[in-house]
Formats: structure tokens, sequence, C-alpha cells
């Protein structure tokens, strides 16, 4: 049965279409937007709302061992906040816990009670990706998907050194096909592999990763390519190396600078945008980040927002997690996921009154006021890592009230501006359109989603619409609807219905004999066989390929 | 004075915002609307209890009468009043209370008491494991307050307290004491395997049978004063009964755990 909606009179941002805030209707058709409708379909009165695309969380962790291992990790955040299952049409919904890593089911719902439709898990061990699709198979309301870890992965450094590019990117593109992946991730690219290798870390981007002739450059510049010649549509999302190192926006440049002008996305760019020596506090070099971000068009970037209060640091950046367990003495867990990459957890709690904390805070802002092009910046907090994304409400009332944002930075300590644009009186304020770029349509485009993101004829009917007037916190707080692929989920503030997502994922190009030269290699590596390796495509909901067809290697990885 | 009288069988109903300062002066009728988790959902105080409210001088008290009812978390964050429970409780009861007083005429599950920092408990049956102990994620256990169980306790009474008093009247299972940082669990009874396990500071003082680990160390036989005049308070006016020949022996002192800070001690009595 066709089902239609006309959504009468809102106020509509949908700056990939070029509308910002014109008054007029959106119309659905079977779960997509449309140009036109028929007379007399049912309607939803949305005069005095504002109308967004669904939100797009384009850098989060939500599922995975790491979220597990967070939960178990920290039971007493779980037991602080019961929530009771939702009262749904046709039945009742699942209970859960909240806190900064709610329970699978409840992270659908609080996601979609903030508006957001669709979320990318940014780090997904390949070898565990069979229980992160089905752990996305229980988050509701989103559409999903995720970026596959391959920045330490022996098998493809152990390529990268013998010099054979080739097999490189086809082993890549096999890997991310048998995961079902989005894209492809680079935590912290050799430093992790020299970690369990026995080294402290790598320092730069010229240190030998673990005793091989190659460095982290080699690695990032090498997966920048495979990612365009894999025709991913997402290009390389880079954590770089000397994560929350004082000083380390030095490396960060020279990362920028070694590509040469290939794609990459940086994820969490506040954590590496740190002046000040090694060892000592570290200061905002954010402006200087900000200056060659504006000036090169291949960089985009998420910010990893930090908001004071509790946190859950979840990194594969093993020796970052270790560090702040040694400087905190807060409980950690280590996972190490043999040949592919590994996993530290602890939890976290940022405060107003600690300078270093507070120089993170200001970072991230600066990184949003000081960009030029809205388009290449996503809205995170790296959830869980600076803070969950149920704080992105307060983080979107910072960008768009300065006064508000003002009030905020009187709290922090003294000295914590130094080097700050802030300090200078950045007098920005995101409008509602920005608002909308950077939660939707800018991190759709990146992520090459696209039907989402936007309000043109054909694409998803992901929608949230908020009451306007009030600040910007308790706007973007409590959405009046928000609906998902055509059904309205969420009526009057109230979660409604709930439906499930689809599975969001690329379809690589690569040569189809790539598998059967990858298996001696594989089989002498892993743990399990290479049969047992890819994910069947009944573990993945619906259909949501992402950049093309079918994957050239076949459409099971064989 | 309110009193609920269960009407229900109903396990897993939570029972916290059930604090008798919360409904000092609120009629039946809201009372019994106040909404607790049950299971994965929620009901109504009225459909699990009949609801009475007495007029009342003093400190608020809250009694219950949980009949098929088992109530978790009863008293989580008291600072006040007084609760009676005329029966069972369930896990949890009186986790993070900062004062007030909650007595048990039956048996509580585990946790009792857990991460306390004030008031008073007794519970005239048994109590389950991790009384006065952390919450499970938890980094440390009571930091002050009383616990009085006369029955006996499961596991790990006093996990990683740090200051307070449990007195136990029976017998302690494994590991009482587990990672204590400080305070005082005293057992009438004999302990399980591992007592003090891990401790770093802390009395752990035994009127019956111990095994001890390797990691504790004997340091000598006394009478300590503060044993003594613990025991008074305890058989007086806290009304807890202590056979009158402990007062009269020495103890053996354990000085551990000496796989942590060793700072610890258990107190042996012994019937000189």
């Amino acid at each position: 049965m066709t089902v239609r909606l006309r959504i009468r009179g809102g106020e509509v941002y949908d700056p990939a279409n070029g509308v910002e805030g014109d008054v007029r209707d959106v119309l659905v058709e079977d779960g997509r937007i449309v140009a036109d409708l028929p007379a007399g379909v049912p309607e939803l009165d949305a005069r005095g709302l504002v109308v967004f695309p669904g939100g797009v969380d384009l850098h989060c962790h939500i599922a995975g061992s790491k979220v597990t291992l967070a939960r178990r990790l920290s039971p007493e955040r779980a037991r602080a906040e019961g929530l009771p299952a939702p009262e749904l049409e046709g039945g009742t919904g699942r209970a859960g816990t909240g806190g900064v890593v709610p329970s699978s089911f409840a992270t659908g719902y609080l996601y979609a009670g903030l508006g957001y439709t669709a979320a990318i898990d940014a780090a997904i061990a390949p070898l565990g990706a069979r229980q992160a699709h089905a752990e996305l198979a229980d988050v509701p309301l989103l559409d999903s998907g995720f970026l596959a870890l391959l920045g330490n992965n022996a098998l493809l450094l152990s390529l990268l050194e013998a010099g054979e590019r080739e097999r490189f990117v086809e082993a890549a593109g096999w890997i991310l096909e048998a995961a079902g992946a989005l894209g492809m991730k680079a935590v912290n690219p050799g430093g992790v592999a020299a970690w369990k290798a026995g080294a402290s870390n790598v320092a730069g981007l010229d240190d030998p990763i673990g005793g091989t002739a190659i460095t982290p450059r080699v690695v990032v510049t090498a997966l920048a390519d495979a990612a365009a010649d894999l025709r991913l549509p997402h290009p390389l999302h880079l954590h770089c190396n000397n994560l929350g190192m004082p000083g380390n926006a030095a490396t960060t440049l020279a990362t920028m600078q070694a590509l040469e002008g290939r794609r990459a996305h940086f994820a969490h760019l506040q954590f590496h945008s740190y002046g000040g020596e090694p060892g000592g506090l570290p200061v905002s070099a954010a402006p200087a980040i900000s200056e060659y971000v504006n000036g090169h068009e291949n960089l985009s970037f998420d910010v990893g927002q930090v908001m004071f209060g509790p946190a859950t640091v979840m990194t594969a950046d093993e020796p970052a997690g270790y560090l702040l367990h040694r400087l905190t003495g807060r409980k950690w867990v280590n996972l190490d996921i043999e040949v592919e990459t590994g996993c530290g957890v602890l939890p976290f709690e940022y405060r107003d009154r600690n300078r270093v904390h507070a120089v993170q805070w200001a970072v991230g802002l600066e990184l949003f006021l000081l960009a030029r092009d809205p388009w290449r910046v996503v809205l995170s907090t790296d959830h869980p890592n600076g803070g969950s994304f149920r704080a992105y409400p307060r983080l979107i009332r910072l960008l768009m009230d300065r006064a508000f944002r003002d009030e905020e930075l009187r709290r922090l300590p003294e000295g914590a501006l130094a080097g700050s644009a802030l300090a200078d009186g950045l007098e920005r304020e995101y409008t509602l359109s920005e608002i909308s770029i950077v939660t939707r349509a800018a991190p759709a485009r990146l992520a090459g989603l696209t039907r989402k993101g936007h309000l043109g004829p054909g694409a998803d009917a992901d929608l949230a619409l908020y009451p306007k007037g009030g600040d910007a916190e308790a706007m973007f707080s409590a959405p009046r609807y928000v609906i998902k692929g055509g059904t309205v989920v969420l009526e009057e503030g109230q979660l409604r219905r709930s439906v499930q997502g689809v599975t969001l994922r690329s379809s690589p190009l690569y040569d189809p004999g790539a598998a059967g030269r990858l298996r001696p290699a594989f089989e002498s590596r892993y743990s399990i066989r290479m049969d047992n390796y890819p994910v069947a495509a009944e573990m993945m909901r619906g259909e949501g390929r992402v950049g093309g067809d079918t994957p050239s290697g076949g459409s099971e990885p064989a | 004075m309110i009193t609920l009288t269960g009407r229900a069988e109903a396990h897993g109903v939570s029972g916290e915002g059930l604090l008798p300062e919360s409904f000092a002066a609120a009629a039946e009728s809201e009372v019994a609307r106040t909404r607790l988790r049950f299971g994965a959902e929620t009901a109504e105080l009225g459909d699990l209890f009949h609801v009475r409210t007495a007029p009342g001088a003093g400190e608020p008290e809250l009694r219950i009468e949980p009949g098929g009812v088992r109530l978790h978390g009863l008293g989580t964050g008291m600072t006040r009043g007084r609760i009676v429970v005329a029966g069972n409780a369930g896990d949890r009861l009186g986790a993070a209370m900062v004062g007030g007083e909650i007595l048990v005429e039956g048996s509580c599950g585990d946790c009792t008491g857990g991460e306390m920092t004030g008031g008073f408990i007794r519970v005239h049956g048994d109590a389950g494991a991790r009384a006065g102990g952390a919450l499970a994620g938890g980094p440390r256990g009571m930091a002050g307050g009383v616990i009085l169980v006369h029955g006996s306790v499961g596991d790990e009474a006093g996990a990683a307290m740090r200051r307070g008093l449990v007195a136990i009247g029976g017998s302690a299972a494994a590991r009482a004491g587990f990672h204590a940082i400080a305070g005082t669990v005293l057992v009438l009874g004999g302990v399980g395997e591992a007592p003090a396990m891990a401790t770093k500071r802390g009395s752990l003082v035994v009127f019956g049978e111990a095994r001890l680990l390797p990691t504790f160390r004997y340091a000598c036989e006394y009478e300590p004063t503060f044993l003594r005049l613990l025991l008074r308070y305890l058989s007086g006016p806290l009304a807890f009964a202590v056979p009158e020949r402990f007062a009269r022996g020495r103890f053996r002192r354990f000085a551990g755990d000496f796989s942590q800070l060793g700072k610890g001690e258990i107190l042996l009595w012994t019937d000189a």
C-alpha cells in the first residue's frame, strides 16, 4: 500500500538544495521525498515548526566489543539511569539503561529522541564485524554502518613493507567487503602495532613501525590512495598519531601535508590540535589547524567536542588509553584484537575547573567557529569519548548563542584560553542553516550517503521537526515530530513507533581474484579460517549499499 | 506515617525513590500514583500496595508490609526519617544512604548498605553478599554509618569499605572485608575462605572459625581497648546480642594483607 504524507507549512532548512528557512510543504511517499502528491493525502501540520532532514552522526561509537566492554566496566553508570520500555503502537518497546553508553535499544530511542536517524560507528575491527552488525540490528530507528579499522592490520602492513601496493589495495577492499563496512579508518596508524610489539608508541609520522621499514606516513598515504582506488564513498577516516598529546598539532599538520591533496577526513580533530611542549600543559593550536584546513578542500573533519561531565574513553588507540589510565588511575580495560588492532576503555569525566579539560573544550569550539566551509565540518563529541551524543543540543547552543558561550567561558580556569581565538572574542554564531549542514547535510555528503542529509526528491524521508523559539538547547533536545523512512516515529515529543533501519555499507571496487591471492597470507596470520571471516549478508539489515550497485568482488566475498 | 501493604506478587520492583521524606505531607492518592520501575516497565505504587497514611509527629516514617512484593533499592539515597520493613527486602537496601534509619524484620538481598555514607541499618534476619560493600562497578564501599545484621551474611561483607561498621551476629561467607580500605567488620560467628583478602587497612574481627590466607602474618596477642568499648556499645545502646564471654577474651592479631599495603588486620578472639 502506498503511504503518503504532506508535511504542511514548516520552516524548512535543506541547505543541500538551497532551502534556508522557506515556509513550504515537504511531500513523502513510500519512505522517500517526492516532488508531487495528489490532493487529499494525510497531512501533518508543521506550521511553527522548523523542518530539518534527519540527523546523521558520522563519528560515534555505538556497537562492537568496545561498547560492550564499556558497559561491563561501568555498571554503576547504567544503574544510575534505568530506562523503562516505551509504550509503542502495537506493543511495548525495550527497556534499557542510559548513562554515557546506553544499551543498544536505548541508543536508538535516544538518538531518535534528538532527531537523528543515521549513525556511523567509526571504529570496528573487521574481526568483530559480525558482533557489530548484530548489535546495530538491535539499535532501532537508525540506519547505521561502521568504518573498519585497517591502520594497524599486520597483514596489510606486511604487504606495504613488501612494496606490494596493488595487493595492499585489493586486500583492503576484500576486508571491507567481508566486514560489510562503509569505509576505512586508521587509528594512530602504526602506533598501535608498535605498542603491541613492545614499543611505547610512534612519536611522529616518520618513526619506523615496530622494527619495519615502513612509517605512519607510508600507511596514511597508502590508505588514502586505497580509499580512492576502491571508489569508497567516504575517504580515509583518520585518527592521527599522538592523540591528546601537548604539541600534537605539529603531527596533525604534517599528516595533512603528507596527504598532498589526497582526500581525507580527520576524526575528532579537537584531540589533535594542541600546542605546547610534550610533557607540559596543552594550549590551543586550533587557529593554525583551522587555517590549514580552510585552505585545503581535500580535508574535512569532525570535531570531537569535549563536553563537561561524564564520558567514556573507548579507543582503538591502545597506547593513548593506557596513558590516560596511568594518568588518572581510573579503571581500564585493554582488549587485544590479534593481528588487526586493539582497544582501550576507561570511564572518564571532563571538569570545567580542570585546565587541560578546559583547553580541550575551547579548542573544539574554535575549530567550529574558525571553519570557513561548514560543508567540511561535522558536529560530534566522538561519542562517548568527548561526551555523550545526548549533549548535542547543548553543543548546538554553544555554537548558536554567543552570550551563552561567553557565560560558559567565564567558568574556565585562568590561563585555559592562552593561544585561543576564543580569548579574542569570536563573535560568530551558527545559523540554523549552518547547524543543518554540520549535523545533516555535510556528514551525509562526506559519507557518500546520497539519500540522506537533504530533502530533495528521492531522498529518504527522514525528518526532524523542532518547535521554534526558546534557547537552542531546549529546541534541539525535544523535536515535536521525528519521521523515519516515512513513518512518524515520534509524535508530540513522545516515541510512538519503532522501525528497523538498514545497514549502510559500501561496494569497494577490487579484482574478484583478490581473495585467492590473499588466502596464503591470511591463513598464516589470522586465528580463524578465511572462509569463516566474511559476515554473511543475512546478518545485515535491508539493503543499504552506498556508492555502487554491487561490489566488484561479488555479492559475497569468496 | 505511611504504611504500604503488599497486594500483589511482584518481584523486580524498584523501590528507589520510596523515601519517608518524599511523602512527608502527601495524600494517600498522591502516594498511590507514584510510579515505580517494575521489570522492564513501570507500575503505580497503588497497583502493588494498599496505601494508608496517618498523621504523626517527629521524623517521617514509612512502614512497608511487603507481602509478595520484593522491593530492590529501598532507601537508596535516604537522608532522614525511618523505614520499617515488616518482612523481607530485596537487594541494595539503603544503598548510598546518607542518614536516617532502616529496620528490616526479615532478611534482605545483596549489597545492603552498599556505598552508604551515614545512617543506620538493622536486619533481624540474614543479608546477602557485599553488605556494606561497593555496588557493582563502584570503586569503594560504605564510607560511614552502621549496619547490624543479626543473622548471617553472604560473600564479601564490607567489600572495599572506607569507613563505618558492619556487625554480623551469625557467620560471614567468603572474603569478608575483601579489599577494604578502612572500617570495621565484626563477625560473631565464623568466616568463610580468604577473610580480608586484599585488604589495605581496616579491621576484621572474628569470634568464630577462620582460616587465614598466608599473606597475613601473626603480630601479637592482646586486648584491644577499642574492641571492649565497641562490644559494650553494641550490646548496650544498639541492642545487638553479644555473648558475654566475648567481652572477656583476648585477640590474636594478624597483619595483612601483604599482597597489598599490609596495614590491615584480622583479630581472632581466643577464649583465654
